[in-house]
């Protein structure tokens, strides 16, 4: 016992010494509390340890490992906040114990990921998202997120995925990063970014890890927005600017009349709701270019095409026999009002056909691409956009204790009925070239609603294209005609997913 | 189906916590109804107001702690304004005549306590002080009303006001830039 405790405080030593002297400077990058300090220190002891046993040179190691990649983060006091935007003030305010909003998003590496350097990456990139950088707080009127300076820790994956994170304690984090095998992925709270700015988040920290882990430096210099032709990866050394934080709807134009979030109730999977919330998540992987072919033979889009499966598949994973079936689509609002903005800025097509309506893949995708198209235009996110800034402006100067009970109530239980499912089409994600050798794919998947049985995401990467099913239902029929569907259509499928977690 | 798993498996999840919540909620609905039924039926002094007071502050602090904002400082804040709303309860319907001296003193513990948290560990519980904030403007407003004489004059609530106002006093001079960005935060309405 005593000569193994002399080996490990002999190891220890040993370990400060070469931190110490690879990077005399780094303890003037810190300035947190004692046991957030000795976090950070030990991931870059970790680090070294990691590099030193692959052979890395001194040189090589203080390169990867600069301290001009902490900037002044972890020395400078935390002393912004945000107020949350229309969009996002719902969130906190309807959130019950064991509920909460949220998305994850992965990126598959060809490699198994190495903790150490994904700790570092994280350690660096932090820095470049302020506004992730935080923690929920309550205000009289309402809630906001105050910046939080501490050591972000990222967890092994352990658990059921898409489970709420706690956010209730002083400094908690909005989000969890995870590793699995030779996965990454990280689980938003949506009050804090849509998947727009959590997909440049994760592509951020995925080619900061593959700088770390290969040495290989995507040129992010000038790379600030995902655009067709450019991957939207942030360089973790430039400066926050503020538009990246801006609230975009307090630019939005007011119109008369409310819109939107009003209806009939959509006709619900059946099937017990599971106790564990998501039961399972499936990942139907497939080549996007045969479903853009299969999509085009039906005359539509895309989302078009898995809409019209998604209707079908709910049309027969009910028992119920009238009313509309009502799949809600985000739109992401930035491609009408340009913006770079990091926070939620996206707002809700309802695509609803009535049950007698859903026939065949041949007769409702041209309707839904109609929809979706006349749903999903300008005017009527504009229009969104209004009713919710007034509805929020209207609520303005009531105390958040008595928002909140009401809030709590419309939050899920009446929000999510007016819906059947969720469809979010994060689109094609890029990365930088020199990236792309060491991912094989990403997943996106939604956290599990409150009544709604699934919840669907989909993503495409290359030729990669994941469709994640989130399940709070064990009855399997939604997913089994899916895949009958798709299998139909001879589009070739690959199923993976976790494993039922309801006991 | 056939699916390749490729997340962990996980064992039988931890739901201990979440079976206690909600069994605790079932037995203090019951309580909050049984109480005053027999209360009324048994007639005599209303004990039922001190019962449902107990139970409200239970719900609140165990069967449905908050999902946000969960510091020590409010926790303690909450708490000392559930306590000491039940002893005043006690005092006005049980048992009269002591409750303007205990309570105060029972204030001022709370005080120190929540300061101590405070001082202890400033970069984490700046972000927090709103509650005690609170406390302080409420031991402020109940010492000056003693002090115009209402209910009585005691030692403890001058001593409880004298605190507050030492706090207030240190906390201006040492972080008045910090306190009006709280300030600013918790009273935004954009």
């Amino acid at each position: 016992m005593a000569e193994n405790k002399k080996k490990k405080e002999k190891e220890q030593v040993q370990k400060v010494e070469s931190r110490k002297v690879l990077f005399p400077d780094l303890e003037q990058h810190i300035h947190l509390p004692a046991r957030e300090t000795k976090l950070l220190l030990a991931d870059y002891d970790r680090a070294i340890l990691c590099y030193q046993a692959q052979g890395f040179s001194d040189d090589q190691i203080r390169e990867r490992l600069s301290t001009d990649r902490l900037g002044g983060f972890y020395a400078h006091a935390a002393l912004r906040w945000y107020a949350l935007d229309p969009a996002e003030k719902l969130y906190p305010l309807g959130m019950r114990q064991g509920e909460m909003p949220l998305f994850r998003m992965s990126v598959y590496l060809k490699k198994q990921v190495i903790p150490e350097l994904l700790q570092m990456a994280l350690n660096f990139v932090i820095k470049r998202f302020p506004s992730f950088a935080t923690t929920v707080k309550s205000g009289v009127f309402w809630h906001y997120l105050d910046s939080t300076k501490r050591r972000f820790s990222i967890e092994a994956e352990k658990g059921v995925p898409c489970t709420p994170i706690h956010v209730a304690y002083s400094g908690s984090q909005v989000f969890r990063i995870l590793y699995y095998q030779n996965r990454i992925s990280v689980e938003f709270f949506h009050v804090v970014t849509d998947g727009t700015g959590g997909m440049i988040f994760l592509k951020t920290l995925a080619a900061e890890y593959i700088r770390l882990a290969e040495g290989v430096e995507a040129g992010t210099a000038a790379g600030r927005w995902p655009t067709p032709a450019e991957p939207g990866v942030w360089h973790p050394e430039d400066t926050p600017d503020e538009c990246e934080t801006a609230n975009e709807f307090l630019k939005a134009e007011i119109f008369k009349g409310s819109s939107g979030f009003t209806g009939k109730p959509g006709v619900q999977l059946s099937g017990k709701l599971s106790r564990m919330k998501p039961c399972r998540i499936l990942h139907f992987e497939m080549s996007a270019a045969q479903v853009k072919e299969k999509a085009h033979h039906y005359g539509g889009s895309i989302t078009a095409y898995l809409l019209g499966i998604m209707f079908l598949a709910h049309k027969s994973a009910t028992e119920e026999t009238g009313g509309p079936v009502i799949i809600q689509v985000p739109v992401n609002i930035r491609k009408y009002h340009p913006s770079v903005t990091l926070r939620n800025d996206s707002m809700y097509a309802m695509i609803a056909l009535e049950l007698g309506e859903i026939t065949t893949l041949e007769e409702i995708v041209p309707k839904i691409t109609q929809q979706l198209v006349e749903k999903g235009a300008k005017e009527p996110m504009d229009k969104m956009v209004s009713t919710a800034v007034k509805m929020v402006a209207s609520l303005k100067p009531i105390p958040r204790f008595i928002k909140r009970p009401v809030a709590e109530k419309l939050y899920g239980f009446l929000g999510d009925r007016l819906i059947s499912d969720t469809l979010s089409n994060m689109g094609v994600v890029r990365m930088p070239e020199e990236d792309v050798p060491y991912i094989e794919k990403f997943d996106f998947v939604l956290g599990p609603s409150v009544i709604n049985r699934a919840a669907c995401a989909m993503v495409t990467f290359g030729d990669h294209m994941v469709f994640s099913v989130t399940k709070t239902t064990v009855e399997p029929s939604f997913e089994e005609r899916i895949e009958k569907l798709l299998n139909q259509d001879e589009v070739q499928l690959k199923i993976t997913g976790s494993p039922l977690y309801e006991y | 189906m056939n699916i390749e798993i490729n997340y962990p498996n996980v064992g039988k999840p931890a739901l201990f916590m979440a079976y206690f919540r909600k069994t605790l909620r079932y037995l203090l609905i019951l309580a909050a109804i049984t109480c005053p039924i027999v209360n009324l039926a048994v007639g005599g002094k209303l004990w039922c107001l001190v019962s449902v007071w107990v139970i409200l502050g239970i719900w609140d602090i165990l069967a449905k702690p908050d999902v946000i904002e969960y510091s020590l400082i409010r926790q303690t804040v909450k708490l000392t304004i559930y306590v000491c709303v039940l002893l005043v309860l006690i005092d006005q319907l049980l048992a009269p005549g002591w409750a303007s001296f205990v309570v105060p003193i029972v204030g001022c513990a709370s005080l120190i306590v929540t300061f101590v948290i405070f001082v202890s560990d400033l970069h984490t519980q700046m972000h927090n002080m709103m509650p005690m904030i609170w406390q302080i403007l409420l031991a402020l407003g109940f010492s000056g009303v003693t002090l115009a004489g209402w209910p009585e004059k005691s030692w403890p609530m001058i001593a409880l006001g004298s605190l507050a106002l030492l706090i207030v006093i240190i906390g201006v001079l040492t972080l008045h830039k910090e306190i009006w960005l709280e300030l600013k935060k918790r009273f935004h309405v954009q």
